[in-house]
């Protein structure tokens, strides 16, 4: 049991541009095996949270995000060029995803099955969490995925559209759509939540 | 509704592309602006609109500790670990920093371990044979002094008995009383026909058969007749058949509270956490004692550690210092050397581990050595060099955080159990 106050400080640790690390990838064994374990410190979570949203479950998402990182250590062994790293390795993950969708033929996921936080949070945000969960599974894919992209994984609407092949002013209705109707299904809870706040 | 059919930006799409960070013009966010301050409906929208951001980006998901190292393996390379503990030179020395400090406190950790390890295995395993060998020994000689001393000694025969008058001082463990008991004699046969009443002041004894050497005169002070120990009493017993052992021993339960190391410098201030937790860095333990040497207990208190560890927060590594006070609670065993320190009875040096757990952290390991007296009474004093490790995880990841220092203790003999 933590008492009192926790006195946190934070710094950075890596900042070495993914690129750099991404041409490491051809280097000797111990070079690469290195670069290879920062990059994936550093994006392990939004690929995972990512796979995860997209099947719905935690073994998939796990099993996806080490196949994420094989295909771009291959793809670094081998020089391939790329311009936008986390667009790159989003891709990757994303066709994989889509590659166990089509074998898997799951179109749903169970509510129950899809919700994990590693955090502690308070009653009213793992509510509202729940929720969010909930309104996804009821929105159309495609506004899933370009919410997830950019609300999990923080892409921008430029590297979303990269990632899922279409344009950019696909990817801004996509998002303002999937916003939209999650704050619509949301309504009456969050109306409730703003009046307790 | 075509995904095509995109218009130029009303109030609420702009609301959100300027959110996202994707809207570029100005006159667009001065619009919008404007939009927000004349209407409601729109700051509506933007206070759930930041509710929900908030709620997701709480909701961050972790892959197993477990993956990296199966990724790596997978690939024919070693595992993270391996790759934390070499530091990561080659992107940057601030990863090298970091393993460098978690292999330096995993190294005095070890250390530690090791060395209340070897003190409390010298303590345990020769002082067995030291305390056998040492009231044989006192035994011993103390029959060579006995039959230095011509005049008055004689060897006994069942025809010629010795006179004893015996006076023993009895010492207890933790608990220095004297006694003064009389022996009653052992009756000769010619006593026992004769069925005549004996002082046992004055009773003339015969040496028993199992006996073999003469018995301790009365004024003799040595250890044999000094018991201060379970052994010591058995010993005695046994060196002097049909009669009783005059010390039978009493463990005592003992309470003992006393103030931990804070693991800072000297220099350094005292954090906010410390300042405002509630008696921080003390522990209190009950023991209860196994014999003379050896106790048993448990020990719960709240411990501030220094915690440094590394993690992903929004993509990015980060390293989090912190020092929260934390509760623990674990098993204690203690060893304690009796008989070390002649030159001062009640003074003696023991060896303390305990294993437990620090609530929602993680496992906790502590040692200690150090110096207890007791001059009189139930009231124990004791001074140390105290030890702990404790082992943390943070998004799947181990961390170790360590110190040292000094500890002072005082402890309640509380009474037997039985």
């Amino acid at each position: 049991m933590a008492v009192g106050t926790m006195q946190r400080r934070k710094a950075d640790v890596d900042e070495t541009p993914d690129l750099d690390l991404y041409a490491l990838l051809t280097g000797d064994d111990p070079t690469a095996q290195r670069a290879l374990t920062i990059l994936y410190r550093r994006y392990s979570q939004r690929i995972y949270t990512y796979c995860r949203k997209i099947t719905g479950d935690n073994q998939t998402a796990e099993d996806l995000l080490q196949e994420t990182f094989v295909k771009l250590f291959d793809a670094g062994k081998q020089g391939r060029s790329i311009d936008n790293f986390p667009a790159y390795l989003m891709t990757i993950a994303r066709n994989l995803c889509l590659s166990h969708r089509a074998r898997s033929k799951r179109q749903y996921v169970p509510v129950e099955d899809f919700h994990l936080t590693v955090r502690d949070v308070p009653y009213e945000h793992k509510e509202l969490l729940h929720l969010i969960h909930m309104a996804l599974e009821l929105i159309p894919e495609d506004y899933r995925e370009a919410f997830v992209l950019r609300e999990y994984n923080g892409l921008a609407y430029n590297e979303i559209a990269e990632v899922i092949g279409e344009s950019l002013d696909v990817v801004k209705v996509r998002i303002f759509r999937a916003k939209k109707k999650i704050r619509e299904i949301l309504a009456p809870y969050l109306e409730d939540l703003n009046h307790k706040a | 509704m075509s995904d095509m059919n995109y218009t130029p930006l009303n109030p609420d799409e702009a609301l959100h592309a300027f959110m996202d960070g994707e809207l570029d013009s100005a006159a667009e966010e001065q619009h919008l602006f404007d939009e927000l301050a004349a209407s409601p409906d729109l700051r509506g929208e933007m206070k759930d609109a930041l509710s929900i951001r908030a709620a997701v980006h709480r909701d961050l998901l972790a892959p197993p500790a477990s993956s990296e190292g199966a990724l790596l393996s997978s690939l024919g390379l070693a595992s993270g670990t391996a790759v934390t503990a070499s530091g990561a030179s080659a992107a940057t020395g601030a990863s090298a920093v970091t393993a460098g400090m978690g292999m330096r406190t995993l190294l005095s950790t070890a250390v530690l371990c090791l060395v209340t390890g070897f003190v409390v295995a010298w303590l345990l395993l020769p002082r067995e044979t030291i305390n056998q060998s040492n009231g044989i020994a006192g035994y011993t000689s103390q029959q060579q002094g006995a039959q230095q001393q011509g005049t008055q000694q004689q060897q006994p025969t069942a025809s010629a008995p010795v006179r004893i008058d015996t006076v023993v001082a009895i010492r207890y463990v933790n608990r220095p009383v004297v006694v003064r008991q009389e022996v009653a004699p052992i009756p000769t046969p010619a006593d026992q026909n004769a069925q005549t009443p004996q002082s046992p002041a004055s009773t003339e004894v015969a040496a028993n058969e199992t006996v073999s050497t003469i018995e301790p005169t009365a004024t003799r002070n040595d250890a044999f007749l000094h018991p201060r120990s379970t052994s010591d009493a058995m010993l005695w017993s046994a060196r002097k058949p049909g009669y009783e052992s005059p010390a039978v021993y009493s463990p005592q339960v003992i309470a003992r509270v006393r103030t931990l190391a804070n693991g800072l410098e000297a220099s350094e201030p005292t954090p906010e956490s410390v300042q405002q937790a509630f008696l921080p860095n003390t522990a209190i333990a009950l023991m209860y004692p196994l014999n003379d040497n050896h106790r048993l207990g448990f020990e719960m208190g709240t411990e501030s550690f220094r915690q440094e560890y590394t993690g992903v927060e929004d993509g990015r590594d980060v390293i989090i210092n912190q020092t929260p006070v934390l509760m623990w609670m674990g098993a204690t065993y203690q060893y304690q050397m009796t008989d070390v320190f002649s030159f001062l009875p009640g003074l003696y040096p023991f060896a303390e581990m305990t294993l437990g757990m620090a609530f929602e952290q993680g496992p906790l390991g502590r040692g200690q050595i150090g110096l207890a007296y007791q001059p009189i009474g139930p009231l124990r004093i004791s001074v140390g060099f105290d030890g702990s490790a404790l082992i943390y995880s943070h998004q799947g990841n181990s961390f170790t955080s360590s110190k040292w220092g000094f500890t002072y203790g005082l402890s309640f003999d509380l009474g037997t159990l039985r």
